[in-house]
Order: structure tokens, then sequence, then C-alpha cells
């Protein structure tokens, strides 16, 4: 139940801003996107103003306010775009099987999830979901608080409409957060690179191992994921055409990557930057609604965590980020042991599938495409991002105080994890040529003639 | 045989590396579900667990942050099993303890706060094994 009504509350809210484009496959999964990030979100402040109890009023009141707002800004039928179902339904579930699979066998294996998914993403939202009148303490606590919630709150946010804690809801979020990420990867290729390119990227994303493994984990990196690969896409998606559904989508993503998890932060920090170097530019028009479906959940987020920590006397920055030592800088023993273990545990390491061979010949193959929205382009915006993202981890691995070789062990994997499918959708989207030449680039308006003459 | 565009050897790379891929985790996954399905269970709420006790002062268990992690197997009481693996043995043990008040034991983080942060006073339980600053186990009378 939860989950259906997180996906409607998605759907609708992106019908809201989408005018009269007709709807698309790859839209199903911009909605799942946008109602987990919104019910965590709902959940979040329905805890915050009511208590956990309240959330079901709290949910049912939005949900007839964006259905509103869904019928005021779209008074005619919605239009399905069954000429874009490029990748058949059956070849898509087809495709998915070893990830249903490999899932369900991790699942029996490991029904609370990982290490960190059962100690401290599922602990999290468990401590929250029990913790009735004394949920307050929950954030402050110097563990449990210091990592963004958006997976916890979705958790209590199913638990809630089911009316009690079930193993399988963190399970299924992890299978559909994994799902939708192959789904936003499959159609939005599709629709540029055809059938064929599309499903090869989908099955070789699943084939690599600690993609299938980790995704299954229950941890909050598939989340990042998602919301990193939906934010590029939904960026390339407006430089094509700046829509205000795109506007709307990236603000929504960007913030939503925040929350998800600490690396998401820097990214989105990361991503801010690039957008706003040159404003005018990057968001040539719908910048006030860019801005405030970003700003509106940003702000409300912190200010509320600054009000919390501030009367309980805790520092805003959580102390436990504090721990360098800024002259191990200068420690070569350092650097030659993070070299030596992203040669050997990341680079050639088996568990990635072949992944950076691909990835040094896509970049080597790329062309030069100043149109707006070309994978080129698409590339360049997020190498802005993810070069500073790596060089600033590397500075922040040789400077923590903690085990280097420990840390590198525990959550290397985990950081190059979150850039997989993001990876994949550039690598194939730069080394398959267009279907049709100009095809991706195609207004929404053409295609809504042609859907419509279907 | 000819290559007759780029896309073709991208696509014989690409496929060469899905088999290669699931290969690896054809090999992978039975060493992941040793445990497999048996000997993992679910425990329901109100789940009542008299062989513990006498596991306690062993404390096998501590091993979760301790220098146990070289033995051969770990030993979840709740089930009476063994496993190859402290998370396997642990992860059932001390989410479903932790999370239900209604059994006997309780595992629990002490930095929790919350419902966690007393547990001795607030739901009845006794702290009678403190493992280390954070994980302690106690069981109610």
């Amino acid at each position: 139940m939860g989950f259906v009504l997180s996906f409607l509350l998605g759907f609708f809210v992106l019908r809201g801003i989408s005018g009269k484009d007709a709807f698309r496959p790859v839209d199903l999964f911009f909605s799942w996107g946008l109602g987990v990030g919104l019910a965590s979100q709902l959940t979040f402040f329905s805890i915050l103003f009511g208590g956990r109890n309240k959330i079901d009023v709290l949910f049912l009141s939005v949900f007839v306010i964006f259905f509103l707002i869904w019928l005021y800004f779209f008074k005619k039928k919605t239009v399905f775009q069954v000429k874009l179902f490029t990748p058949s339904l059956a070849s898509f579930l087809i495709v998915l099987l070893p990830l249903v699979m490999t899932q369900f066998f991790i699942f029996m294996n490991l029904p609370y999830g990982d290490w960190d998914g059962w100690s401290l993403w599922n602990y999290r939202a468990n401590s929250l979901y029990r913790s009735a009148g004394d949920w307050l303490p929950v954030y402050h606590n110097a563990i449990q608080g210091k990592h963004p919630w958006l997976l916890p709150h979705y958790i209590v946010w199913g638990w809630s409409f089911l009316g009690k804690e079930a193993v399988w809801i963190p399970a299924a979020t992890a299978f559909l957060m994994s799902f939708s990420t192959v789904g936003l990867l499959v159609y939005t290729l599709a629709s540029a690179k055809g059938k064929f390119p599309a499903l090869l990227a989908a099955i070789y994303l699943i084939s690599i191992p600690y993609f299938n493994w980790h995704a299954a984990g229950q941890y909050a990196s598939i989340f990042v994921a998602f919301f990193l690969l939906g934010s590029l896409i939904v960026i390339q998606e407006y430089y094509k055409k700046p829509a205000l559904k795109y506007a709307v989508l990236s603000g929504f993503f960007l913030a939503f990557l925040a929350n998800s998890k600490d690396e998401g932060v820097l990214l989105t920090v990361l991503f801010l930057v690039v957008l706003f170097s040159s404003f005018k530019k990057q968001v040539p028009i719908h910048r006030g609604a860019f801005l405030l479906s970003f700003m509106s959940l940003m702000i409300m987020f912190l200010l509320t965590e600054f009000f919390m920590r501030s009367s309980m006397g805790l520092p805003f920055v959580n102390g436990t980020y504090l721990f360098v030592d800024y002259t191990l800088i200068a420690d070569t023993s350092r650097w030659k042991t993070l070299v030596l273990f992203i040669w050997n545990n990341i680079l050639t390491q088996d568990l990635t599938g072949g992944f950076f061979f691909l990835l040094f010949w896509a970049f080597f193959k790329v062309k030069v495409d100043t149109t707006p929205g070309s994978y080129y382009q698409t590339q360049r915006t997020f190498l802005k991002v993810f070069i500073p993202f790596i060089l600033i981890y590397i500075i922040l691995y040789i400077i923590g105080t903690t085990d280097l070789s420990w840390r590198l062990s525990v959550t290397a994997h985990r950081l190059f994890f979150i850039f997989y499918p993001t990876f994949v959708y550039l690598i194939f989207g730069i080394l398959y040529k267009d279907e049709e030449p100009g095809f991706a680039l195609r207004p929404d308006s053409t295609d809504h003639s042609l859907n419509q003459s279907s | 045989m000819k290559i007759k565009s780029p896309e073709t050897l991208i696509s014989i790379v690409v496929i060469a590396l899905i088999i290669r891929n699931f290969v690896i985790q054809e090999i992978y996954i039975p060493q992941m579900t040793l445990s497999w399905p048996a000997k993992v269970r679910l425990f329901p709420p109100g789940y009542k667990v008299e062989p513990l006790r006498k596991y306690l002062g062993g404390v096998r268990i501590a091993g979760y942050y301790s220098d146990l992690y070289d033995d051969k197997y770990w030993f979840n009481p709740l089930t009476m099993q063994y496993f190859q693996s402290a998370q396997n043995a642990l992860s059932p043990v001390l989410l479903d303890a932790v999370h239900c008040f209604d059994h006997d034991v309780v595992i629990f983080d002490c930095n929790s706060p919350g419902c966690f942060r007393d547990p001795s006073t607030k739901h009845g339980y006794r702290t009678v094994y403190v493992l280390n600053e954070r994980i302690a186990i106690s069981y109610r009378k």
C-alpha cells in the first residue's frame, strides 16, 4: 500500500508539472523516484509536527491537494506514448530476471540486509518506528543522526501503511529502487539508441556482480545511484528542451540526492556549483521553478535539522567528520596504500565486471558534439561533478585518522557503486549511434502529435 | 567473421563481459549462501528463548566487536545454530531482539537514544553483560 501510494503521489505531481506533454514510459520511473522522495519528506514532517500516527492524515490531505493541482494543470486526458515502449515490457522483464533471482537469493540469505543494512539503515528506521513519543533523540544520536534520513523515513512510511514492521519492506524497497534504476537506464537509452543497446546496457549493469549484490544489501547507496542517474537525465532533458517539468524535477532529484546519503550531499553541492557557474546559460528559463523546488525541500530540511540540534545543544556538523590530520597529506605510505588498493580492488577486480575497461574505451571514443543535451555535453557536465568529487574523497581518505586500509576496504567499493548506472548510461550513450539521427532531440511536441495520431 | 561496424565490435565485447560477469556471480553466490535457506529464521514477536540464559556467560556473541572474527563458527543463541559468518549469526539476533520488546532478550546499542536509552528501567530489562561501550545484552527477569 505504501509503495503504491508513494508512486501515485509521484505520478500526480509529475502530471501536474508536465503540462500537455504526453506520458512517456520513462515517466513511470521518474514518478517512482519522485514519490519515494516526497513520501520520505512527508514522513519526516508528519513525525516532526504530529507524531508518527498522523502520517496517514497528512498524506491524505497532501494527496488531495496534489490531485486538485493535477486536475487544474492537466484538464485533458493523459496521453500515453505507447510507441515509445521501444523495449517491449516482455523483453524488459526477461532482462530483469537475473536481478530478480539474485536479489531473491540474497534476501533469503540476508533477510535483514547486509552489514550496514541491518546495523544502520534498517536499525534507524526501527528506532524511529518504535520510538513513539521519544523520537526526537533518535535524530540527535551521534551514530544514527549523522547520516541523511531518506531511506529510514521511507521504510517507516512503508511500515506505517502496513501497520507493522515487516522484514520484506526494506528488501522490497531495495529491489524496487534497483528495478527503477535499470528501468530509467533502459527507457532513456531506448528513446535515443534503440531497443538493443538499451537492453544490453541493462543486462550489463545487472551482470556487474558488486552492483547486483550491493543493491540488494538494503543500503542507501542504491538511492544515491538512482537519484544521481535521474538528476543527470533530467538535466540532459532540460538542456534538450527547457521545460518546466525538467526544471522542477532537477530541483527535486538534487534535493533527494542530498537527503539520501553523505556522498549525495557532496554530489548535490557540486552539481549546484556547475549549474550556478553560468546560471542564466545553464538554466535559461524556469529558473524560479528549479530554485523553488530545490530550495523548498532543502531549506525546510536544514532549518529543521538546525532547530533540533541547536535545541539539544548539539553541534550542527557532527564531530566525527572532524577527525582529520592535515599533516598526513605528506605521508607517502598512505598515498601508496590508496593507489595500490584502487588498482587491486577497484580497477582490476572481478566484481567490477570489466566496467573500467568500457569506461576508458568510451571516454577515448567520445566525439565533440555541441548540440544541447548531447551525450558529449552530458559527459562533460558529469565529469565536472565526478572529478572534484573523487579528488575530495581521495583527500579525505588521506587525511582521515582512521586506519586507511580498513576504511578503504569497507567504503571504496560503495563509493564507486553509486556511479555504475550513470557511467553505464554514458558509456552506451557514447559508444552507440542514435537509432535515428536526431531522434533523441525531437521536441516533445512532435512526439505528442506522433502519439496522438496513434 | 568480418565485423561490419564499431557497434558490432562493442556489442561482442559487452556480451563477452556479461557472460564473464555472470560466471563470476555463479562462483561467488554459492559462497554467500552457505546458510541458505534453512538456517536463517525470522522470529515472531513474543518468541521465548530459554536456552539463551545458559549461554550468556560464554557470550560468544560478544564477537561482534571483539577479536572472535577468526573463529570458524559463530553461534546464534536464539536459534541454537552455528553459522559460518558473524553476520549470518548476528543479524537475526540483533535485529529481532532489539526490535521486539516482548522478547526475553535484548541486545542493544548503548549509544542509541530514545526507546533504547535505558532499557533496564524503561522496559523492565536488566543488563547482565556489557560487552563494550557500545553493545550490551539484557534480559527480562
